[in-house]
């Protein structure tokens, strides 16, 4: 009896998160590579064999350091100034702005 | 053989004069000057590729502290293979055993959980089988299915919380309470993922990674956790499903 209940729950379980991942729009799912966002230590990696670089930016902002975010959402991303009163943005490629 | 030897254990041991037969430039420097950054440059390049590969037992020690590990492990443990990250992969046992930090218990299964992050950035990809596909199953069909995950998935248990240890190192969580706590790493795209495993998770997982069919997976979940909730089981099913970790399936007899 009890194992009864037990495959009711898992396949309850098992048929939900395959209906909501099949009813997920695609876009939601897209993400872009944004350069010069990243926090310092924060940045997502491409993960070259041999290499573990997420996390590896020196500085804020670093500009050949990048994060996943919304695809779209890149370019609109609000930053702080320089320290020289030059704008920020994240950019869809590496910039040579807060090099390492 | 017995030059080698020599040079060698120059290498090893600070300050030491190197061995007889060694020449340098006749600019006023001298053979042991020239030596001592020779050593200086095979430690400092050894130890920049553990702190690539363990940022957070730096950040717990401060970059002092992890500089006369990093030392003690390198001489214990030289390099033993082509891809750097892979030459830490005997830190956690060396931490065990290892004196002066003894009282930080809970390094060693951190310093796992940071090998894992490498191994699951470093693992192949797979193609994820398509999720429209498992739909319509029955329950028995649900019962027997097994499941082979992609080849990032990595699961790690720790008597200490490894992953609110995790989340506090990286700003992402306050201070840990001190309670046993289990993790899922995996890659989706190119970035690792850490998940904490809800109570029952790992052993759910340690059998669907073995290959067990899904009900029998459960049951063997269910012996060895009796906190095994229909919610664990849930929460599992919706990060395979959603960062489509599944490989392949088979169906029992089938």
């Amino acid at each position: 009896m009890t194992k009864s209940i037990h495959a009711l729950s898992l396949a309850g379980a098992f048929a939900l998160s395959i209906s909501t991942v099949l009813t997920l729009p695609a876009e939601a799912a897209k993400k872009e590579r944004c350069y010069g966002v990243s926090l310092k230590g924060q940045n997502d990696c491409k993960a070259g064999a041999g290499t573990t670089c997420a996390g590896s930016s020196k500085v804020d902002y670093q500009g050949d350091a990048w994060t996943y975010v919304d695809a779209g959402t890149c370019k609109k991303i609000k930053l702080p100034a320089q320290s020289d009163g030059m704008r920020r943005n994240g950019s869809l490629k590496p910039l040579s702005r807060d090099p390492a | 053989m017995t030059h080698q030897n020599a040079f060698f254990e120059a290498l090893m041991t600070a300050d030491m004069t190197p061995p007889d037969g060694l020449i340098g430039h006749s600019d006023g420097v001298s053979v042991g000057q020239r030596f001592n950054v020779y050593r200086n440059n095979v430690f400092h390049n050894l130890i920049e590729a553990l702190q690539a590969a363990f940022p957070l037992i730096e950040k717990t020690l401060g970059a002092p502290g992890f500089q006369i590990l990093a030392k003690d492990f390198i001489k214990a443990h030289l390099p033993s293979h082509p891809v750097l990250y892979r030459n830490g992969q005997a830190l956690p046992d060396f931490l065990s055993d290892y004196a002066p930090l003894a009282h930080l218990g809970y390094l060693p299964d951190l310093a796992r959980l940071e090998l894992a992050i490498s191994e699951v950035c470093d693992a192949p990809d797979h193609t994820p089988y398509p999720a429209q596909n498992l739909t319509g199953l029955t329950e028995t069909d649900i019962n027997e299915l097994s499941l082979e995950l992609a080849p990032s998935v990595r699961i790690l248990g720790s008597p200490w919380p490894i992953y609110m240890l995790w989340a506090f190192l990286t700003d992402k969580g306050d201070a840990p309470d001190m309670k046993p706590q289990e993790v899922m790493v995996f890659r989706h795209e190119f970035s690792p993922i850490i998940r904490l495993l809800p109570p029952g998770g790992y052993a759910f997982l340690e059998a669907v990674k073995g290959g067990e069919p899904l009900g029998e997976a459960m049951t063997i979940a269910e012996a060895s956790d009796a906190a095994l909730s229909a919610e664990t089981v849930q929460t599992i099913f919706n990060d395979v499903m959603q960062y489509a970790l599944v490989k392949s399936v088979t169906m029992k007899g089938k």
